[in-house]
């Protein structure tokens, strides 16, 4: 070993340590948040910001979906239920019961996790098809029950409008810069909430279930109350989301049910990254990108996130945050081996 | 009485139609273990085909449910390259999971080429045949629908022959039951993968033509039968024939006589608590078997 063998190794050591100071959730997030924080007053288009808000809850619900159906691998096709059911509970609760809207954020993410559950415990005992079946069915006949209601509750085919939002006294622009900083603050929550589950002894039971169900039991993981506690937690934030939806739009109506809606959230997921904890946030953001491009020709939209959705799936299951880590690997080896084949002389030194 | 009959027969028929349409959710699921979300699309591509034929064409019916056939044969073939050859044989992936949401997505992309095609407007087609049956000086059965029970009828058992007798039947029987061992006895096992969707899209096409003079047309028009569909395979245990048709039958008659006696708007929930119930104590269905995972 020579001195000048060992010098540049340690020049590696230190290259590798800077780029994993960068990636270090703390700075990064904390920058993302004021950069995200701060865009509403950039922003003057009422259009542009309704449509980030409309992400922003978005995310909420397939972080929260991504849960169950990603990181638990609970085969959930009703998570569309649990957002209604949060939605209708503010709706009812705020525009019949004149309830206070704050108050009623919180009462539909509690409707969202008992949803949950009730959807859940049939499909407990269910092997993963059958319990796709069980809750896209469930799902199915929620939808249906609120269209044929027709005592009034729920407002039937037509849902409820005229709901009282969070910010009535605000102006049209103060109302919209309130609700995107809320629906931040949702998207923070619950990212800071899965990220809180996953790294538990319960999410991590959980993911050993997804991927070994025998060998997880025979390691003393609870299936029964894992997969509840996690549907709950999913059910909560969708819960929360679908209020969120229905104080913005001020009113709820069954269309946000339904394959149409269920395969477009599925698309956010799956391009984003089916099972990553924040792939989904990403796929949200991306979908919404490519439907605003595509607003035009409607009819197209769904044909080309589609066409997308099975190229991606194709060459990388993990999706667009997969193929992301993926290729931030690629480059930490590649800097690696040239450091240690000594090939790598810091830029710096030759002037 | 009267009403008890009448119920009785038009479940039974509509019974017979849902086997029709649910057969093919069961036996792609029993040889490539997957749920295929777009079954409902192929009855609409039929209906669509069959409405182009008979209303738009002015040709014979017995054409338009041949070319309804055909079209649905191609969609299934196509929705197979799309769909699940790409995720055939791959170790990284949950195949059973992504082939539903890929299949999902063939759905509404089937969905939205439909409504870019023919538009999102209501289609009728006339019924294949005019008047009635009249039963009893009350209870009377349109000629139509008893045409639609003859055929179904027909279909299933061409259908059961096919699969009991044909050489080419009896290998997807074989895929169905044990993959490993009908390769090792020389069964092209991705010629059986094609051949199951073509007939899957010809089952679905074939319930469309069916269906559609009782309904309209639409692109949407296949949600509702999709929905039947799965919660019949549910019922019966996915993959199982025998119990496929007794649970459309089942489905069929539970149907009509919630129509009748309850109220339409509740049948649909009181199947579901019905199946959930079933699942509660058969988590496999009415004649499923515990099977373990492949592919």
């Amino acid at each position: 070993m020579t001195v000048e063998a060992t010098r540049p190794r340690r020049d590696r050591a230190e290259l590798l340590r800077l780029v994993d100071a960068s990636r270090t959730p703390g700075w990064a997030f904390l920058t993302v948040l004021a950069a995200g924080a701060v865009v509403p007053f950039f922003i003057t288009s009422q259009y542009l910001l309704g449509v980030l808000v409309l992400s922003l809850i978005y995310a909420i619900l397939n972080l929260a979906w991504n849960l169950t159906i990603g990181i638990s691998g609970i085969w959930n096709f009703g998570q569309l239920a649990l957002f209604a059911a949060g939605g209708y509970a503010y709706g009812i609760l705020s525009s019949r019961y004149g309830l206070s809207p704050w108050l009623g954020l919180g009462i539909g993410a509690f409707a969202g996790a008992g949803f949950g559950i009730l959807m859940i415990l049939p499909a407990l005992r269910l092997r993963g098809i059958y319990a796709a079946l069980l809750t896209f069915a469930f799902a199915e006949v929620f939808r249906l029950i609120i269209i044929n209601d027709s005592s009034g509750l729920t407002g039937g085919p037509y849902g409820l409008s005229s709901v009282p939002g969070l910010f009535s006294n605000a102006t049209p622009t103060g109302q919209q810069r309130g609700y995107y900083w809320v629906a931040l603050a949702g998207v923070v929550f619950t990212a800071w909430v899965l990220k809180r589950l996953v790294d538990s002894p319960t999410g991590l039971a959980l993911q050993a279930l997804r991927d070994s169900t025998p060998y997880a039991i025979g390691m003393g993981a609870n299936r029964r109350s894992s997969i509840l506690i996690s549907t709950a937690v999913s059910g909560f934030l969708s819960g929360l989301a679908g209020a969120l939806y229905g104080g913005y739009y001020e009113g709820i109506s069954p269309v946000v049910m339904g394959l149409a809606p269920l395969s477009l959230f599925m698309l956010m997921i799956v391009i984003g990254g089916l099972g990553r904890l924040y792939g989904p946030a990403l796929g949200t953001f991306i979908v919404m990108l490519l439907s605003e491009l595509l607003r035009d020709v409607d009819q197209w939209r769904f044909i080309v996130l589609g066409a997308i959705l099975l190229v991606i799936l194709a060459f990388q299951p993990t999706g667009l945050s997969g193929l992301l880590s993926r290729g931030i690997a690629a480059l930490r080896k590649w800097m690696a081996e040239g450091e240690s084949a000594g090939k790598g002389e810091p830029p710096q030194q030759t002037q | 009485m009267d009403t008890f009959i009448q119920a009785l027969i038009s479940g039974l028929i509509m019974g017979s139609v849902y086997a029709v349409m649910t057969m093919g959710l069961t036996l792609v699921y029993g040889c490539l273990r997957t749920l295929n979300m777009a079954q409902g699309l192929f009855g609409v591509a039929g209906g669509y085909v069959a409405w182009f034929i008979v209303s738009q064409a002015g040709l014979p019916s017995w054409l338009g449910i041949i070319g309804a056939a055909l079209a649905g044969a191609l969609l299934g073939v196509v929705t197979f390259y799309l769909a699940v050859r790409p995720l055939l044989g791959r170790k990284d992936v949950d195949f059973e999971m992504l082939a539903y949401i890929t299949t999902l997505v063939v759905s509404i992309m089937l969905t939205s080429a439909f409504t870019l095609i023919f538009g999102a407007r209501n289609k009728g087609i006339p019924p294949l045949l005019e008047g009635s049956l009249k039963i009893t000086s009350t209870v009377s059965v349109t000629w139509h629908l008893v045409l639609v029970a003859m055929l179904a009828l027909l279909i299933l058992g061409a259908l059961s022959l096919f699969l009991n007798r044909a050489r080419y039947g009896l290998s997807i029987m074989a895929v169905a039951q044990q993959m490993d061992a009908a390769r090792l006895n020389g069964v092209s096992v991705q010629s059986v993968y094609i051949g199951v969707m073509a007939l899957a899209g010809v089952l679905g096409g074939m319930a469309g033509v069916l269906l559609a003079p009782l309904y309209f047309i639409s692109p949407t028009a296949g949600d509702l039968p999709l929905l039947k569909g799965l919660i019949i395979a549910i019922f019966a245990g996915l993959g199982s024939i025998r119990g496929t048709i007794y649970a459309a039958l089942i489905l069929g008659l539970f149907e009509a006589l919630a129509a009748t006696y309850i109220s339409s708007m509740w049948s649909l929930p009181l199947l579901f608590v019905l199946i959930v119930a079933v699942m509660l104590i058969r988590p496999n269905g009415l004649f499923g078997k515990p099977e373990e995972e492949r592919l």
